[in-house]
């Protein structure tokens, strides 16, 4: 592929199925940030999201013959990431060193907490979320994606996904409210 | 949730980039060989991506082998035809060959009985 040159993304994929890795890279660009926040938001460890991104981007690779254009590229890996990171929660045994209900809570003083502490106690928080409800919260709110979207990416029933979105809120609600005095 | 505590999730989950070089270690990993791909995997436009030049060349194999197969065929025909030809001509031959033996027979026959009679010669 030649630097600069003027390409549709149709041209894009059929570049790379054919093994142009210049295309290929321009692809895995595109998409890095969605498919490396999907595992970092769910894993929180920096090397093993790394790790699970690139063997996500190895199987687009591998399965490009049967994807079209960008738009079925992210879709793709959007949906072969989050199952991905489900499925390496759900070997992480470890996972749930500590149970949501007992993270130990401080004490709520009466001072506001800022933001930037309380997004963090938020990302500890999603961690302790099961695997399927924390990629339920991942992608509708990393992805903006609505319940019926996310219903499609996990092959899940429509109201399954809306009852775990709601589930993990509502935790996530009642630690924060416990934890730093959010207001209701 | 209020709309506060859905943006703390938000900035909570929000994308961020991955570290430096991160495509780059990708493509690291990708197989040595170019495309891997054989042309007999290929299906539909795929083909497209074949040498501009391999359609054409086919067509110029496939018409060679047509033409020559054509030419070896009227080639065996003219053969049998000349065969044939061959195989009349030598019947006709010995027809003719048979008839004028024949017909000497009858003359002599003729001859040898004027002669006979005395009169003739």
């Amino acid at each position: 592929m030649l630097a600069g040159t003027e390409q549709t993304g149709g041209d894009l994929v059929r570049l790379a199925t054919a093994g142009d890795r210049d295309a290929f890279a321009t692809l895995v660009r595109m998409n890095q940030s969605m498919v490396y926040s999907l595992a970092w938001n769910s894993l929180r460890d920096q090397a093993t999201a790394e790790e699970l991104a690139q063997d996500v981007f190895m199987e687009l690779y591998k399965a490009l013959p049967s994807v079209e254009s960008p738009a079925h590229v992210t879709n793709w890996l959007r949906r072969v990431a989050t199952h991905r990171c489900i499925d390496h929660v759900r070997r992480e045994r470890s996972r749930p060193k500590i149970a949501l209900e007992d993270v130990p809570e401080p004490i709520a003083d009466e001072s506001p907490v800022s933001d930037f502490l309380m997004v963090e106690k938020i990302r500890g928080m999603t961690q302790t979320l099961p695997a399927r409800a924390r990629a339920v919260l991942v992608l509708r709110y990393q992805e903006d994606m609505e319940p019926t979207e996310i219903a499609g990416v996990l092959g899940l029933p429509v109201n399954t996904v809306k009852s775990q979105l709601h589930r993990a809120l509502g935790l996530l609600r009642t630690k924060l409210q416990r934890t730093v005095g959010v207001e209701k | 949730m209020n709309s506060r505590e859905e943006n703390l999730v938000r900035s909570a989950l929000r994308r961020v980039d991955p570290p430096a070089g991160f495509a780059e270690r990708v493509l690291a990993r990708l197989p040595a060989e170019k495309s891997g791909r054989k042309w007999y995997a290929m299906r539909g436009w795929r083909l497209a991506l074949m040498p501009q030049w391999a359609p054409a060349a086919a067509v110029l194999l496939i018409a060679g082998v047509v033409l020559g197969s054509w030419e070896a065929h009227q080639i065996r025909e003219r053969k049998a035809k000349a065969e044939q030809a061959k195989v009349e001509l030598l019947e006709a031959l010995q027809i003719t060959s048979a008839k004028i033996q024949y017909t000497r027979g009858r003359v002599f026959r003729a001859l040898t009985a004027a002669q006979n009679k005395g009169g003739l010669l």
